[in-house]
């Protein structure tokens, strides 16, 4: 976390430094003279051939769709995965799916959110309780959480708390061990200056600890964020009465190919909705980060 | 490039922050202080320091010298109430130091600045902790950044300053509480020479104009005698003092002080001390 700039140390010459660095980019239209791109061109280049990878990958896969190279069964046109993307949104069951499937991993993520920090909190507050329960916690965390689900099933029933359970279970330890780990890393010397203070436990949590903490905290959140969404699928393979995981199981049962791979587009874009979510609070709310 | 301005700074600071602090108070005594660390699995306890007294008046710049293991920084520890000395005592104004204190600052080696606190309101952090008005403290804040040569720099966050304006930040915020001693634990040492020399200048022309006492510690023995009244040379194996050494060196100090014929003598003598060949 070594975050501290070169920036040149007389105050002037920082300043100084800065009009310099920026003069070299005011001066396009100059790649002629010099073999390589300048920063400002690469910034374009860059996402327009990423761009042009994935339609040279469309268009290649639509050609071998054409040429009978791929069947339809095993991999849809992009086209007609397109189409199927529409008929399924605006099938009536949609709707209902998705909202199950939603709540499912937000319920089960931010009850996993609150008590994994707060626990973390619990745990490095006392250090003796920590050194008894974290070899436990590092052991639940190495258990693929998604074999409980049958236990959870049979505790929770095949309705929504059972997914909400196994989002919250598959999301839970790396939140807490996050936490854990982030309140662990308080810098010593940072520490040692809020003692030499005088500051009151509190006033330590509250002025460095906690904030000192977030950037590892947010780190777990994101990446808990695609686990509790896996979470609720998985549950819903199993057994469910909705939701688009068991939907996804219908299709694939029913070998409706277009279908199975229109929902796992959709599925995969609200997996990126809820990480863009939690991304943008992240970066509200540890700023700093570098 | 701060000079100019910076002596104009330093005279408005003068009364305005000399009439806050109460230049009485300040005074350590170091009382035959020992500190051992113990045994660790069968292996001897480690003597860090042992039977080291000496005092430092309120108002004086002292600086503990010696090399590494010779348990200087130990001792400011101690005079910080950071850690317990094993045997003897630490006596702050007459009361022996046994937590620390708000009238004692400390600034470490490193600066320890809050990535999410900017410029002003790391220096403001004594401040939030010791529960006073922030409002109060502004106006110090303000001109304690001026006379550092950070007055435009107050609404930056730490990671856009160099090292140099890192510690410079610090400094400032071991002295907005107004503490009656400050404790420098190597607070140059990641410092590069040019910028070390800069800030030393820097620290004496704010030292002069609030008169803290100040223990300062370092292994850098130029450093030591530009800066300070004295120098207590300490030695290793165990920790102990090996002189106190008065520099007689006129105030107020430049960089031509480091052209004068005592810096020279007092400089070789402590190199003598510590049996450096030169």
């Amino acid at each position: 976390m070594a975050g501290v700039s070169a920036v040149d140390p007389t105050v002037e010459s920082s300043i100084e430094g800065q009009a310099n660095a920026r003069a070299p980019g005011t001066v396009p239209g100059s790649n002629d003279d010099k073999p390589g791109l300048d920063p400002l061109q690469r910034r374009w280049v860059e996402p327009i051939v990423s761009l042009g990878v994935l339609i040279t990958f469309l268009l290649a896969w639509t050609l071998s769709s054409q040429l009978r190279l791929i069947s339809p069964l095993v991999l849809p046109p992009p086209a007609s995965i397109a189409t199927e993307i529409m008929d399924v949104v605006r099938a009536p069951w949609f709707l209902g799916d998705l909202v199950a499937t939603t709540t499912e991993t937000i319920v089960g993520y931010l009850l996993a959110a609150v008590v994994a920090i707060f626990l973390g909190v619990v745990l490095s507050t006392f250090r003796r309780l920590r050194r008894i329960v974290y070899p436990y916690v590092v052991v639940f965390q190495v258990i693929p959480s998604v074999a409980l689900a049958p236990v959870l099933i049979i505790w929770l029933g095949p309705g929504i708390s059972s997914k909400i359970g196994l989002a919250f279970t598959i999301s839970f330890f790396v939140v807490l061990v996050n936490t854990i780990e982030g309140l662990e890393r308080v810098p010593a010397n940072s520490l040692r200056l809020m003692t030499s203070l005088a500051a009151s436990r509190r006033q330590t949590f509250l002025m460095l600890s906690l904030p000192a903490a977030l950037p590892y905290v947010f780190a777990g959140l994101r990446t808990s964020a695609t686990l509790a969404l896996i979470g609720a699928l998985v549950g819903e393979f199993i057994t469910s009465t909705a939701g688009l995981g068991r939907r996804l199981v219908e299709f694939s049962f029913a070998m409706k190919a277009d279908s199975v791979w229109a929902l796992l587009v959709l599925i995969g874009a609200l997996g990126m909705v809820l990480y863009g979510i939690v991304a943008l609070i992240d970066r509200r709310v540890v700023w700093w980060r570098a | 490039m701060v000079a100019s301005n910076g002596s104009m700074a330093t005279q408005s600071m003068a009364h305005a922050v000399k009439a806050s602090s109460s230049s009485a108070l300040g005074a350590i005594q170091v009382e035959g202080v020992g500190k051992v660390y113990p045994s660790r699995r069968g292996a001897a306890s480690i003597v860090a320091v042992k039977d080291v007294s000496f005092s430092v008046a309120a108002g004086e710049f002292v600086s503990l010298v010696g090399p590494s293991g010779c348990g200087k920084s130990t001792m400011l520890m101690a005079i910080a109430g950071l850690t317990q000395p094993s045997g003897g005592r630490v006596v702050i104004d007459g009361q022996p130091v046994t937590a620390p204190r708000r009238s004692v600052g400390v600034m470490f080696q490193t600066p320890e600045l809050f990535r999410w606190r900017n410029v002003l309101e790391n220096v403001l952090l004594p401040v939030d902790v010791f529960g006073l008005n922030r409002a109060a403290y502004l106006e110090r804040a303000r001109e304690l950044l001026r006379l550092a040569g950070l007055g435009a720099f107050e609404h930056a966050y730490p990671q856009e300053l160099s090292g140099g304006m890192e510690q410079r930040t610090a400094l400032c915020r071991v002295l907005v509480a107004d503490p009656s001693i400050v404790l420098m634990d190597e607070p140059f040492g990641a410092l590069d020479e040019f910028t070390r020399e800069r800030l030393n200048i820097e620290l004496l022309r704010i030292w002069d104009a609030t008169r803290k006492t100040v223990v300062f510690v370092t292994h850098n023995i130029g450093e030591a005698v530009f800066l300070s009244d004295r120098v207590i040379v300490m030695g290793t194996q165990p920790g102990r003092v090996l002189e106190d050494v008065q520099v007689p060196l006129p105030r107020p100090r430049t960089v031509e002080s480091m052209r004068e014929r005592p810096y020279h003598e007092t400089l070789y003598h402590i190199r003598d001390l510590l049996g450096l060949s030169h």
